[in-house]
């Protein structure tokens, strides 16, 4: 079997200049990190775009890896950073309606950005929920971190993380297209 | 056991990552309980959820045109074309300058203006010179302050570059920070050379400043 790099000896190679490294560590992670922006943000060219937002912001923080956790676990703590600021901005381009609060002028996730059926029905179910309830779900059942890593990544403590879960929870619990997702 | 305390533990319970006696407590807990049957039952149906995502690739590559020639959105590219021959370095100055000057009455840059680079005039290299050293005169906070300024629009054009191409996700993320790398060796250029007016020797390139 094939000794694989560790992480980070990629990373530590990457401070040092190593373009290689650096690509080898984009290609590693660029599939999670696509996948995560899909589910946050529902478009796949803004999903792009955040993206690519992420690995500028992994690539100016490299040399803040301690190398003392592990190092998904950090760059989701750029990714969840990124992700804020990416959905912030995206909403000042929003229309406030007195009675709705925020209405996107997006169209919802489009069926055909999708490959299943089921990839649709999750990525609109998650668009239901506030920015801070989908990161902690995100977090949790999607990239399987602990309550203490979901809360260093969002800087909240981890009963903070917990709470915006179940809140995530009881409001989809009733959502009509999450039957359709399993 | 109590409902608090079996509830706030529902997650790890499905996670299986309890001791036994918890796991086997929380599990006649929540054959008793509603509030935690229906939570345990949300949390299977996202853990499930999860298991269902079929990973997607990047959007599909429509050409692998280099970004830097691509199209006028590359604010680089741009700044390069317009001025072949000269330092670039002089070229960010003379940007500032035109910034500072249509602003002038505000004293402050623009901060969300969308630029067109495309409207900014071609000067002769005389002109550049001379703008150039009218920017050295003035005084040496304000153009810091202009300059971040402008470095801040330049990192937000950068930033917003890929909406306009569909090039390969890695080559754009490895361009722009190519770019970045760029940028920041400018910016370090202009701050030795706002330091020491008379000591032009030290402005390069980028492609002479930065190893291919
Ligand atoms: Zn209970």
């Amino acid at each position: 079997m094939l000794a694989t790099v560790t992480d980070e000896t990629l990373v530590s190679r990457a401070i040092a200049g190593s373009d290689s490294a650096w690509n080898k560590l984009i290609k590693r992670y660029e599939k999670r990190v696509y996948n995560y922006a899909l589910r946050m943000v529902g478009h796949p060219q803004d999903a792009l775009d955040m993206t690519q937002e992420v690995f500028m912001g992994v690539h100016r923080n490299l040399a803040g890896f301690r190398g003392d956790g592990a190092f998904p676990a950090w760059l989701f703590r750029i990714a969840s950073y990124r992700c804020t600021d990416y959905l912030r901005r995206r909403r000042n381009h929003q229309q406030f309606d007195d009675e709705r609060g925020f209405i996107s002028n997006l169209p919802g996730p489009q069926e055909q950005a999708f490959t299943t059926h089921a990839n649709h029905q999750i990525s609109t179910a998650l668009q239901q929920l506030p920015v801070e309830q989908r990161q902690v779900v995100e977090l949790k059942f999607f990239q399987h971190f602990t309550f203490e890593d979901i809360a260093g990544q969002l800087g909240i403590s981890p009963n903070t993380a917990k709470t915006r879960l179940y809140s995530a929870l009881r409001k989809l619990k009733q959502h009509e297209e999450l039957r359709d997702a399993l | 056991m109590l409902c608090e305390h079996a509830n706030s533990q529902l997650i790890e319970y499905a996670e299986g990552v309890l001791d036994t006696n918890s796991q086997l407590e929380i599990e006649r807990h929540v054959e008793d309980c509603d509030t935690c049957q229906s939570d345990y039952a949300a949390i299977q149906q996202w853990r499930s959820m999860a298991t269902n995502w079929h990973q997607e690739s990047p959007p599909a590559q429509q050409h692998f045109m280099p970004v830097a020639h691509s199209n006028h959105s590359n604010w680089w590219g741009t700044l390069r074309h317009w001025f072949p021959t000269f330092a670039s370095a002089t070229a960010l100055v003379l940007v500032t300058v035109m910034y500072v000057q249509q602003t002038q009455s505000s004293g402050v840059l623009p901060s969300n203006t969308a630029i067109n680079y495309d409207s900014l005039p071609k000067l002769p290299q005389a002109t550049q010179a001379a703008v150039v050293d009218s920017v050295l005169k003035t005084s040496r906070d304000q153009r810091q302050a202009e300059l971040s300024t402008l470095l801040k629009i330049l990192t937000a054009e950068m930033n917003r570059r890929s909406a306009d191409t569909e090039n390969s996700l890695r080559y754009i993320i490895s361009t722009q920070i190519q770019g970045q790398k760029e940028l920041d060796l400018l910016y370090g250029q202009l701050e030795v050379l706002l330091a020491n007016p008379e000591n032009t020797a030290l402005l390069s390139t980028p492609d002479e400043g930065v190893s291919q």
